[in-house]
């Protein structure tokens, strides 16, 4: 088994913080199913269940200000599924609202943080919809202080052992359950308690068992155990499933009476019992046992269940309980030792295993490593002339296909749904929505669609800030809607689905579109392009994603605060993936994110520059070309342009732009790699000589050269050499920003 | 003395938190998810006592003990019962479903191990 860690409590509570997620999960699922009008009761079971379990274990790490808000959240669910509230008559939003707080509390109780404010509005208006919900059980006080998250919720109630003892059998106890010994005794213990028990038949159908009310008893203190077996009919009347013992126990040691009515918990109810201060004298029990009553024999409880049991006679003759067929302890004692204490004999669970994510980090890494050997392996069976057609050969390439079925698998271990990033996508359209008083109906497909879990951490951002534009720019208000004919509800669409080994991931919204003569205009104003450029529809478009680029009449609180299209393209840039535009006056406007499976592989040209092997990722690669003489162009300081299908793109010599060589003497006759980055600005990279084509594993690069400008990684190539991975966006951004400094000196 | 507990409950840091503190008592431990899960681990386990929550999916946990006590062998094996709150009526209920006590969340290991002590100990 493994080292469970130095403390577990604390990673219970860590695992505990990953089952709320998932339990929010389910929460939102459910009140999205009542939004839409789910009428099954097991939809708000589902939401209950999820509120108490947060609560439930909220309640063992004592984060009390989630216990407490839980506790009100989860009452007034059910109020809602005992069906004193139809969940439609509900507003749901305010469900909603106050499923957002929890979430924020858990996050906050998870990250050590202060509880966040607003807590007491939400739950007030939620008490409020869900109207005259009574408090649920009389264990909590029912006038709910103003700030309650401000004291804990569990109140310790008093059990009023009294109240539940049957009827005539309360005489010797206060009955108002707070401690005070029966009547004519003191308040402070007595040094004796003289306590009697008789059980009724129905306290063996619970399970209970006399003798371990009695074991507790003992551990209070010294103590003397008689068992009155006088009520015991002759043998032939005996009945086994009717109670015929009595006890009496005399306690010392100044023993407090609330440990004495705790002991009997659990068979309150189910048992005369009278408690008594000073030695044995007559009580409630009948036939009032004593020392020198033949009848009453002291018994040890360590002996107890073997007098009760019928197959050990002897011990205390007839002193038979009405047994179950079983009886655990004995019957089976030979087991124990066939289980270790503590060991897990069965485990629930049993279709998933969770693993930490650092072992899967490594065995990526290692798989990687494996790709890589094997590329080795062939490289070096090409070098040392093993044709294609050799029986080695052929084993390499099944062992290759193999491998790469190996990587797909372990690829999928770490691929996780974009569901939960889904869920944070509503969450801030309903929050942005209400925001700017616009009603809007979030439409999701493909949930289940898997990705790299690093690549779904790095588009929540991303998609937050779509989605916040959306609402703010994209959807009309509902007066303009309903003069283009539109509905007063707006609607978004976000889907995610697999397409040849990417994700695409769709924003789509049905309001006003993008509007290409205001942006032109704004672009001009701004000089982000000249008057005259001459774009195509499709290049308006994507003049949004230009830095610094809003067409928002005013700054709203959503968008707008300086965040824009730009950082969302440069994010998905990041991640090796790309966004495009489609719009429509009028109808709408669909952003799609395409993004790699993984992180971790991806295909790359392997090329030469400057005497070194390096790697530019495939995606960024237009096209390739051998530069001719005639389509130079010199615009002076050393800037070259080139013209490759009829658009001069500026040169960019990799050997000496990376300082690995000096300039190269002459551009014609080059070997030139038109790359384009995500803003679709281009350059043509010259290099020495292009190698091949392949997939590539990602290695991190460290500290010291991690931020080497115009690099973005590293990878192992087939005969074991370290190559870096170049960052083409960064490259074409340094050289323009050359450009510039250039043309303010000239300037200046 | 070992125990063999089997402890139902639909929170997996419920479940966590049994397992930990049955196991440190120097019980053996069984965990199910819910009910039915419960019950179809009932023979294998063999219980001594059986801890189990009440609100659970597919069956919840007063069909798990009437279920149970349906069964001769598990007839009088101790049944404790997880519950969040105090109330008597809940209690009534489980108890007239078969339940033997209860535990009262949130969740303690001493007073877990007290109330087997008072069913089983």
């Amino acid at each position: 088994m493994a080292d469970p860690g130095p403390d577990p409590l604390a990673e219970i509570r860590n695992s505990f913080f990953v089952e709320c997620e998932e339990l929010l999960e389910s929460l939102q699922d459910a009140l999205t199913d009542l939004q839409a009008g789910s009428s099954d009761p097991e939809t708000i079971n589902t939401a209950f269940r999820a509120v108490h379990s947060i609560k439930g274990g909220a309640g063992a790490f004592a984060l009390e200000e989630l216990v407490g808000f839980a506790h009100r959240f989860e009452s007034v669910m059910d109020t809602l599924r005992s069906g004193a509230g139809v969940a439609g008559e509900t507003d749901t939003a305010a469900l909603f609202r106050a499923a957002d707080m929890l979430a924020d509390l858990v996050r906050a109780a998870r990250d050590g943080l202060p509880a966040p404010p607003g807590r007491e509005a939400i739950l007030a208006e939620l008490e409020r919809q869900s109207a005259s919900a009574p408090p649920r059980e009389a264990g909590f006080p029912t006038g709910l202080p103003s700030s309650p998250s401000e004291r804990p919720v569990f109140v310790p109630v008093k059990l009023d052992i009294a109240g539940l003892a049957p009827a005539g059998h309360q005489p010797d106890q206060s009955g108002n359950g707070t401690g005070a010994p029966g009547s004519g005794t003191a308040q402070s213990p007595p040094g004796v308690w003289t306590i009697r028990l008789r059980p009724h038949d129905a306290l063996f159908e619970t399970g209970n068992d006399v003798v371990h009310v009695l074991r507790v008893l003992q551990s209070l203190g010294p103590s003397v155990i008689r068992c009155d077996t006088s009520g015991l009919p002759e043998f032939d009347d005996l009945r086994l499933l009717e109670s015929h013992l009595s006890w009496t126990v005399e306690l010392e040691g100044n023993v407090p009476e609330a440990d004495i009515l705790d002991t009997f918990e659990f068979i309150e109810g189910l048992c005369e019992i009278s408690i008594r201060s000073g030695r044995t004298s007559p009580g409630a029990v009948s036939s009032g046992p004593d020392q020198d009553d033949p009848g009453t024999n002291p018994v040890d409880p360590g002996d107890a269940r073997d007098g009760a049991d019928p197959g050990r006679s002897g011990v205390t003759p007839g002193a038979e309980r009405p047994a179950p067929p079983a009886s655990p302890t004995i019957t089976f004692s030979d087991r124990h030792q066939s289980l270790s204490a503590g060991g897990v004999s069965a485990i629930s669970d049993a279709a998933t295993v969770r693993v930490a994510l650092e072992r899967i980090d490594r065995l990526v890494n290692q798989v990687g490593e494996l790709v890589i050997n094997q590329a080795m392996l062939a490289q070096s069976m090409a070098e040392a002339g093993i044709g294609s057609g050799s029986p080695v050969a052929a084993g390499i390439d099944a062992l290759s296909v193999l491998i790469r079925d190996i990587q797909d698998s372990v690829m999928m271990i770490r691929a996780q749904p974009v569901k939960p990033l889904f869920q944070r996508a509503a969450r801030i359209l309903r929050e942005s929505a209400a925001s700017v008083g616009k009603e809007i109906r979030l439409v999701t497909e493909g949930e289940a669609t898997e990705i790299d879990k690093t690549v779904i951490e790095r588009l929540a951002d991303p998609l937050t800030h779509m989605i916040r534009n959306a609402v703010d720019h994209g959807i009309e208000d509902a007066v303009t809607r309903r003069a283009c004919g539109k509905t007063d509800q707006g609607t978004i669409r976000l889907s995610a689905r697999h397409r040849s080994g990417r994700v695409l991931i769709e924003v789509a919204d049905d309001g006003r579109g993008i509007d290409r003569a205001a942006v032109l205009r704004k672009a001009e104003e701004r000089g982000l392009v000249a008057a005259d450029a001459g774009l195509t529809e499709s290049e308006i478009d994507n003049l949004i994603f230009l830095p610094g680029f809003s067409t928002a009449a005013t700054v709203s609180n959503l968008s707008g605060r300086g965040v824009g299209m730009d950082v969302v393209r440069r994010a998905i840039a990041a991640m090796g993936g790309r966004i495009s535009i489609a719009t429509e006056l009028g109808a709408g406007t669909t952003f799609t994110i395409s993004l790699p499976l993984t992180l971790a592989v991806m295909d790359g040209m392997v090329i030469t520059a400057g005497g070194e092997t390096l790697v530019l990722p495939l995606s960024c690669i237009v096209e390739t070309a051998i530069i001719s003489r005639r389509d130079l162009a010199w615009i002076g300081a050393g800037s070259v342009l080139v013209r490759l299908r009829d658009a001069y793109v500026p040169v960019i010599d990799l050997g000496s732009a990376l300082g690995l060589a000096s300039p190269k003497d002459g551009l014609a006759g080059a070997t030139a790699i038109l790359v384009a980055d995500e803003d679709g600005s281009r350059a043509a990279l010259v290099v020495d000589r292009i190698n091949e084509q392949r997939q590539i594993v990602i290695k991190g690069l460290g500290g010291a050269i991690g931020g080497m400008p115009g690099v973005a990684a590293a990878t192992i190539l087939g005969d074991g050499r370290v190559a870096l991975i170049l960052d083409p966006a960064e490259l074409i951004g340094r050289r323009t920003q050359t450009t510039e400094a250039e043309a303010l000196l000239k300037a200046g | 003395m070992t125990l063999r507990v089997l402890a139902v409950d639909d929170s997996r840091t419920i479940r966590d938190l049994l397992r930990m503190a049955l196991s440190e008592a120097g019980h053996a431990v069984a965990l199910a998810e819910d009910g039915q899960q419960g019950l179809n681990l009932l023979d294998e386990t063999d219980p001594d006592v059986i801890i189990s929550d009440i609100n659970m999916p597919r069956l919840d946990g007063f069909g798990f003990i009437e279920a149970v006590r349906a069964r001769d062998r598990f007839r009088a094996t101790p049944i404790l019962i997880l519950t969040t709150e105090s109330a008597p009526e809940l209690k009534a209920r489980a108890r007239a479903a078969g339940a033997t006590g209860w535990i009262v969340k949130p969740f303690d290991a001493a007073k877990l191990i007290r109330a087997i002590d008072m069913v089983a100990g």
